[in-house]
């Protein structure tokens, strides 16, 4: 298992810690503060957590469902003060520290159009996207 | 020879000749316009030129989860995100895969950017305003509101589009 602090935010600090992951070879990340914990998905089943498979939440096709995951893990993530959900998603990669002015906002035909808003932001990290998510927007 | 002579002559004959190209050759001060000629499931269209910042080759379309079947995704631009468009849904005509000819125009209107995949750029060319001509009536309703008008290249009746209003038919 791996621990991860969530800890509360008092006011918005200038950097976000990022974890990616990847799904049809498309990079997300998740702002580490919703993330109460990252568990095996073994261990999950132990434990009774109510589980949602991210590819179903994105899915964007129907030639892309089913989606194989290569190297699953679950996000716990805080539902409400006392209900833990987990996320299973795929390849989780890096945990890095980003400040907030290189967040750019979606380009504005997406953001007057995208429902659920679950994608917030967009980071360009040595050339390639990562699509921010907010689990909170799909649960 | 001589005593009627017109010191002007020269003046006159020059004056008369340059009026008479400009009636045989139409208003030097004629409205022209740039025009991108582009190709959408095999059949050409054009977009206004003002409407096209750039044209770039097709790199990774990162999918956006939650979009509409008509915005493909995002592009990186030179470390600036677009979106990138497919436009065929509001032209009422199927769609094509991505070949090696595919290109995004960057088109910008009325305050919004984006990205607009098109199979292939075949042409930028000058025309005179007055050679664009209101669409056609059979065209349908649906998308005459996408359509500027059109114009003849290469024999063909080709449709101008509006990108501006597919703009706004988005953010609406």
């Amino acid at each position: 298992m791996i621990d991860i602090e969530s800890g509360a935010t008092h006011g918005i600090s200038n950097e976000i810690q990022i974890l990616t992951f990847s799904l049809w070879g498309i990079r997300f990340g998740v702002d580490t503060d919703m993330v109460y914990k990252m568990i095996s998905t073994t261990d999950v089943g132990k434990q009774g957590y109510e589980i949602l498979n991210i590819h179903e939440k994105f899915k964007r096709g129907r030639e892309d469902y089913p989606y194989n995951y290569e190297s699953p893990r679950v996000l716990l993530i805080k539902k409400s003060e006392n209900e833990l959900v987990g996320i299973v998603v795929d390849k989780p990669e890096e945990i890095f520290s980003v400040e907030i002015a290189f967040i750019k906002p979606l380009p504005r035909l997406i953001e007057s159009s995208i429902n659920p808003p679950m994608v917030w932001g967009v980071i360009v990290q040595s050339s390639e996207i990562i699509l921010l998510v907010d689990f909170y927007k799909i649960l | 020879m001589g005593e009627n002579f017109n010191k002007n002559k020269s003046d006159e004959i020059i004056s008369r000749i340059k009026k008479e190209h400009l009636e045989a050759t139409g208003s030097i001060t004629e409205e022209m316009l740039t025009v991108v000629i582009i190709k959408l499931s095999g059949e050409y269209y054009a977009f206004l030129g003002e409407d096209i910042k750039e044209i770039i080759q097709v790199g990774k379309i990162s999918y956006v989860p939650g979009c509409p079947d008509f915005i493909l995704g995002i592009i990186n631009v030179r470390g600036d995100v677009e979106s990138v468009l497919d436009i065929t849904k509001f032209l009422d005509i199927s769609g094509k895969k991505s070949t090696p000819l595919s290109r995004i125009a960057i088109g910008e209107k009325g305050g919004i950017r984006s990205g607009v995949l098109v199979d292939s750029v075949e042409d930028v060319m000058e025309i005179s305003k007055k050679s664009i001509k209101p669409p056609v009536s059979t065209i349908s309703a649906n998308i005459k509101s996408y359509v500027t008008g059109e114009i003849l290249y290469k024999n063909n009746m080709t449709t101008v589009i509006d990108l501006g209003e597919i703009f706004k038919q988005i953010v609406l």
